[in-house]
């Protein structure tokens, strides 16, 4: 079981994602506001976090910076191509397949 | 007796009277007039003599009256065929009869002759240069012309020899073969340089011709000349402009040429021929025929036609045209024509050639490069919109595509459906990441083996409703594989795109056919997609894959799709192209073939 983020301002996305994960063990918080998710990574640090990149004020790598190091972060982008200096644990690009979400999660929680 | 011998004699005799009436004649001289004896003998004998020459022959039969002899007297008779004859008279009065006895001779032959030749000798000496000779060369007659341009008075060349008007322009032997000719009674023909009495030089043709004695010996030379210097310095001043126009064009590297319509002639200057690598030949002009064979089969109609419209309607030209020189060498010229006009038709065209191959490669060079800046300038245009864009389409479509996903899991509905969602999604999610192509980093899609003859399935698949809407066919045939390395999205986009393009091609034409064909050759595999929507411009052919090229309206198309298609063909080590055929166009992409193990990168 792992506790899973994800940040994204589309708010279907963040539903398809609570869809996805909702029936399984894992802890599940989805956010479309970037604030209240670092608020809620910083109190309760999650195992894996997905950040969009081009969130509502934010970059995804903006975020990452103000989250605890020992979180693995993956950025879900829809861009072609990121200009960022910060390492990601993974890249997901939009449009993802679903089972590439539930890969990554296997992956970081040793399924 | 002696009335027969005044009968048969071959000379004219008559007994005349005073008074002026024939008393007796002679068969001969009846024959001559063609009156009958008894005419002649009725009338005045003054009634047959010329009207011009009856006072002088009245004064003469004074003379005789006198008693005076008369010796070749010379007058005219008219005869009775209306003719004129001349008649010489030898005449004496019988002083015991008091009667005219005489004998004559019609001359009217010799007469003729010495006339023609008064004439004639008169014509040449009033008209020609004239000079006469004596066998040593001695001058014995000049006329007018001859002391005009010599400058000489004719005292003062008569009694000289030619050494007078010798300009030293001629050797020893050039008049040595003269007097060798003319000794021998032949007549000599040349052109001689002569010196006037001012120093100056005159050019004269010259014919000199032996007169002969009874004996056949030459008595006499005559020379006839004609002036001919100004000529000669027309020539030469000819000669000299055409040299200077070859010296010009060999600098400027431009021929001049000219077109005998009516013959077909063609005249070229010494820099054409150099121009065009072709070998002079000394006299003989190349003819139109010639000429035109010396461009490429591309531009030889065009030559062609330019040519023609010159000839028939007068239009002038001007045209850059690659040159096919005799040797096989290929080289670009510059060349113009315009018609010139005689008695308001055309009789020739003249105009220039220019070699501009060095110019032109440049320029082609320069061309391509500006070419291929701009596109690469539109790529990275197209690179930054992508990306752009993709971040707003991939929002989108990762929902659609999420929610398609989710509902199949649930299991509750046509899943085939879904499926179709989730690969146009698919489709979606590649073209946009495609179009990332444009931009300037991009790790290329997996290639894996892949069927050709399944993706043309699928691109039909996909394209097959928006064809039925169309109203158009789209006709495939396959049973069995054709393996080639590449990505799968990516060739499906290209059938499509290219039926799509059929589509809108066939769209306005009554026969809506469009056919796919992959075949497997010994070097390739080819795939076709043939369509019957009319063809397509030589100009576009050549751009149509490049990118923001389009014909269709606004709304249709965003210039896109051909450049897309060679993008990625030419990512998959193919080749495309495109022909028109009797209907429509064909676009064939020449595949490598898949071998297994290769190291296909």
């Amino acid at each position: 079981m792992a506790n899973l983020v994800y940040i994204d301002d589309e708010v279907y996305l963040t539903d398809i994602f609570h869809s996805l994960f909702k029936d399984t063990f894992h802890e599940l918080h989805t956010f479309n506001d970037e604030y209240e998710a670092i608020e809620h990574c910083l109190s309760n640090p999650p195992d894996i976090l997905f950040v969009d990149y081009r969130l509502k004020r934010m970059r995804g790598d903006e975020v990452a910076q103000r989250i605890p190091k020992d979180v693995h972060i993956i950025l879900v982008t829809g861009d072609v191509q990121i200009d960022t200096d910060y390492q990601f644990d993974g890249v997901i690009a939009k449009p993802f397949k679903l089972v590439q979400l539930l890969h990554t999660v296997d992956g970081f929680t040793g399924h | 007796m002696f009335e027969r011998f005044f009968n048969y004699s071959n000379e004219l005799m008559c007994i005349a009277s005073l008074d002026g009436k024939f008393l007796h004649i002679n068969d001969a001289f009846v024959d001559l007039l063609g009156y009958s004896r008894e005419q002649l003998l009725a009338r005045p004998f003054l009634d047959l003599v010329h009207p011009e020459d009856i006072e002088k022959t009245k004064l003469e039969m004074r003379h005789i009256g006198a008693g005076q002899n008369t010796v070749n007297f010379e007058n005219r008779y008219r005869c009775a065929d209306g003719s004129t004859k001349f008649i010489s008279w030898k005449s004496t009065l019988d002083p015991e009869s008091n009667l005219i006895f005489a004998t004559a001779r019609d001359i009217s032959t010799e007469k003729l002759a010495i006339n023609q030749y008064a004439q004639l000798y008169k014509m040449v000496t009033e008209n020609i240069i004239f000079v006469k000779t004596d066998v040593k060369g001695v001058i014995t007659e000049v006329n007018d012309m001859f002391c005009e341009i010599s400058g000489y008075d004719r005292n003062e060349l008569i009694g000289k020899t030619h050494k007078v008007v010798n300009s030293g322009v001629h050797s020893h032997d050039f008049f040595k073969s003269m007097w060798k000719t003319i000794r021998s009674g032949q007549v000599w023909k040349d052109a001689i340089t002569n010196r006037r009495k001012d120093g100056s030089q005159y050019v004269v043709e010259s014919i000199v011709a032996p007169m002969l004695d009874i004996d056949g010996k030459v008595e006499a030379y005559i020379a006839l000349r004609q002036d001919i210097t100004e000529r000669i310095q027309y020539q030469q001043l000819s000669k000299k402009n055409l040299d200077i126009l070859n010296e010009t064009g060999e600098i400027a590297k431009v021929g001049g040429w000219e077109l005998e319509i009516a013959t077909g002639q063609l005249f070229w200057t010494d820099e054409t021929f150099k121009i065009l690598d072709v070998q002079k030949r000394n006299g003989a002009h190349p003819v139109l025929e010639e000429g035109l064979q010396l461009f490429t089969d591309e531009h030889k109609p065009i030559i062609d036609k330019a040519v023609n419209d010159a000839s028939l309607n007068g239009t002038p030209y001007a045209l850059e045209l690659q040159a096919m020189t005799p040797k096989g060498k290929v080289k670009w010229v510059y060349t113009n024509g315009k018609a010139n006009y005689r008695d308001g038709k055309i009789y020739s065209l003249s105009g220039t050639i220019q070699d501009i191959h060095e110019k032109k490669l440049a320029e082609l060079r320069y061309k391509k490069e500006r070419q291929r800046s701009i596109q690469s300038a539109k790529f990275a245009a197209l690179g930054e919109l992508a990306a752009s864009v993709a971040h707003e389409i991939n929002n989108p479509l990762g929902i659609i595509s999420g929610y398609a996903e989710l509902i199949k899991y649930q299991g509750r509905v046509d899943e085939q459906k879904l499926e179709a969602i989730m690969k146009s999604c698919d489709r979606i999610a590649h073209i946009v990441k495609n179009l990332k192509r444009f931009s300037r980093s991009d790790s290329s899609p997996t290639k894996t083996k892949v069927d050709l003859s399944e993706i043309v399935v699928d691109a039909i698949s996909l394209t097959q409703p928006r064809a039925t809407r169309h109203l158009a066919d789209i006709d495939f045939f396959s049973d069995r594989e054709f393996y080639v390395n590449g990505n799968h999205i990516e060739l499906e986009q290209v059938v499509i795109n290219l039926i799509n393009n059929a589509v809108d091609a066939v769209a306005k034409k009554p026969l809506k056919q469009i056919s796919l064909e992959l075949i497997d050759t010994d070097s390739d595999i080819q795939l076709s997609v043939i369509d019957t929507g009319g063809g397509i411009d030589d100009g576009l052919k050549i751009r149509m894959f490049e990118p923001f090229v389009t014909t269709k309206t606004e709304n249709n198309g965003t210039g896109l799709g051909l450049s897309v298609v060679r993008g990625i063909v030419e990512d998959h080590d193919a080749k495309i192209k495109v022909e028109n055929t009797e209907q429509g166009a064909e676009f064939v992409i020449r595949f490598p073939k898949y071998i297994e193990g290769a190291n296909h990168g």
